[in-house]
């Protein structure tokens, strides 16, 4: 399973990493921003699932996510942000969003988010 | 030689035909003469001018020109040969330390001079370096001198080493052997007197044999077994598998015995002792601090005095003595587990307060989500994982702890077994229960922890009558139990699965 991890915060990332690390034969990418996230795809190819931050530089995770949309309408992607009202919320599931983690989040919690978006696709972690 | 001798000067030419040297007849008075005439003289003798001799020349006839009397000076020179060098050895092992210099201020022990030379399998020994290529040489006439051939370097490979390419390298343990025509290991090392400074402390990969004793202080180390004929006295020995004390133990609370594997000996007295596997004593042991994995036997004597911890129970003729010297024998108990409880124990401790103090820094932030601003709720998951990590590092050590538990109590033997007499002043010893012994008992008896109506007791059972003895018994004060059953909550106590089994 091939996890898309775009945050500028690099310990967010690492935080991200460790709990997907419990899943089996999970794999990563890390991007820095929505333009590394577009890069990412670009360069790396199709990816299972993509996690995305909202609030970064250069590209915010919203803007990425509309773009992704454009051509990709079916990889998952989760928002996990710290944008927790519900009109934010409304704006990125129109945007494109399949499910939503509101920061602080347990890994626990984070994980059942990624389960959840996955059976929903139709697929399994 | 002097090859030709014109009125006004004469040419020698030197033996090996390297040198034409151009000097004025000593019977002649300096006259004129052109360099030119000179220069033809000599190549009409078939020798070749190069560029310095063609100046020498013209300063040789200047000067004679001007009425001087000219030094001898070169004419012609030819280029040496430059013969090959001889391959040569290269030693790739450490050479053993050399014997200390008194007047040496640093500080060197004499007891690590060694005149053995112990090497490792795969270890580079030697490097064979190949002859150096010269050049031939041209002589004044412009013959080529042919140059000398080196020899290569030549060594013959013996048992336990192997050449590899340029390399000749160790294919066993052991003590490397090399002269000028031969290299070889010998996988048993054999002193044939004491280890004493003349042989020095032994670090060895091969099986060490030792015909007399080893002295005070010195130290024998060897990856394989050890056996010495001797008495081993206040010296260190160390060896991978076993270890056979042929003489006996005597470390005069100094020694330090340790063997992988068994260790057997004639007796052992005031060291400190242990062994991965069994013990085996023919005579007696005699206040040491010694532990085993597996069983403790002494056929003839007594174990008397000191701190005796047996993992596979213990076989005795003699268990303390009729002077009530105090001998505490631990049975059924795994010193490493013991070492590794007092070590992750606090550590695992650590972490779950750790954990639990991030918590409660991060409990407030949970409650007021809506207060948080965007680095807030950031920094609250951060805390968060850091706890979840926490947790997750104490559960790690505590699974590998109680691991190591479970494998304790499968393989212990709660058993003592005393054929001739339990003498008062013993402390025996099994998980959570001991028993001091307070009146001497005739043997043979078989002494074990039961369970008599949900009491642990410790009973001495006499093995021709079958009748039993109840030793007063209280509880352990070991602290690991506690400790684990902290770390665990409740534990299936040890004898329970000894009656099991």
């Amino acid at each position: 399973m091939k996890f898309l991890l775009v945050d500028d915060s690099r310990t967010m990332r690492n935080i991200w990493k460790k709990v997907i690390s419990s899943l089996e034969n999970s794999e990563t990418v890390e991007a820095g921003d929505g333009v590394e996230g577009l890069n990412a795809i670009k360069e790396n190819g199709p990816v299972d699932i993509m996690l995305v931050d909202w609030n970064m530089p250069n590209m915010d995770g919203l803007t990425m996510v509309k773009k992704v949309r454009e051509t990709d309408k079916t990889t998952p992607i989760i928002m996990v942000t710290t944008e927790a009202e519900k009109p934010r919320i409304i704006e990125a599931i129109k945007a494109g969003v399949n499910n939503y983690v509101v920061k602080p989040f347990t890994p626990d919690a984070l994980l059942g988010k990624i389960d959840e978006t996955l059976k929903r696709a139709g697929q399994t972690a | 030689m002097p090859i030709t001798a014109n009125k006004l000067f004469r040419i020698n030419v030197s033996k090996d035909n390297l040198t034409a040297t151009l000097s004025l007849n000593g019977d002649v008075p300096p006259s004129n003469v052109s360099a030119e005439q000179i220069e033809k003289e000599i190549t009409d003798l078939g020798i070749r001018i190069d560029k310095q001799g063609k100046k020498n020349i013209a300063k040789f006839a200047a000067e004679l020109a001007q009425q001087k009397v000219p030094e001898v000076t070169i004419a012609a020179q030819g280029v040496p040969p430059k013969h090959d060098q001889d391959g040569r050895i290269e030693k790739l092992y450490e050479a053993p330390p050399e014997e200390p210099d008194a007047s040496d201020n640093q500080t060197q022990s004499y007891y690590d001079h060694s005149n053995i030379i112990s090497v490792k399998k795969d270890q580079q020994l030697l490097r064979l370096i190949p002859p150096v290529d010269g050049a031939d040489g041209t002589d004044i006439y412009g013959k080529t001198i042919a140059h000398k051939l080196g020899r290569e370097a030549q060594i013959k490979s013996g048992p336990g080493v192997e050449q590899k390419g340029d390399v000749i390298i160790a294919v066993i343990n052991g003590k490397l052997e090399y002269t000028a025509e031969k290299i070889w290991i010998v996988d048993k090392l054999e002193i044939s007197g004491d280890v004493d400074f003349s042989v020095g402390n032994i670090n060895f990969g091969g099986e060490v044999e030792i015909r007399k004793n080893v002295l005070d202080l010195f130290k024998v180390h060897s990856k394989s077994s050890i056996t010495v004929h001797g008495i081993i006295e206040a010296a260190e020995i160390h060896a991978g598998k076993d270890l056979n004390s042929l003489g006996g133990v005597a470390g005069k609370e100094k020694g330090e015995i340790t063997a992988g594997q068994d260790i057997n000996a004639k007796y052992i007295t005031n060291a400190h002792v242990r062994a991965g596997q069994d013990i085996k004593v023919n005579a007696e042991i005699v206040n040491c601090d010694l532990a085993c994995k597996g069983s403790l036997t002494i056929e003839k004597g007594p174990l008397v005095g000191g701190h005796t911890l047996a993992f596979k129970g213990v076989k005795v003729k003699q268990l303390g003595s009729e002077a009530d010297v105090k001998t505490v024998v631990e049975v059924g108990i795994d010193e490493d587990l013991r070492l590794k409880c007092d070590k992750l124990a606090p550590e695992i401790q650590l972490l779950r307060r750790k954990a639990e103090k991030v918590r409660q820094v991060v409990k407030p932030l949970l409650q007021n989500q809506k207060y948080l601003n965007s680095e807030q709720k950031e920094k609250a998951t951060e805390l968060i994982y850091l706890a979840s990590e926490l947790d997750e590092q104490a559960e790690s050590l505590t699974e590998e702890l109680r691991g190591d538990y479970q494998k304790t109590i499968e393989d212990a033997v709660f058993e003592i077994e005393v054929t001739g007499t339990l003498y008062t002043g013993v402390t025996i010893r099994f998980p959570r229960i001991e028993a001091f012994v307070t009146s001497p008992l005739a043997g043979p008896l078989t002494i074990v922890p039961r369970k008599v109506e949900h009491t642990l007791q410790i009973l001495a059972i006499d093995k021709n009558s079958g009748s039993t003895h109840t030793l007063t018994a209280g509880i352990t004060n070991d602290p690991m139990w506690d400790t684990l059953e902290k770390l665990f909550g409740p534990l299936p106590d040890p004898v329970d699965k000894a009656e099991e089994k």
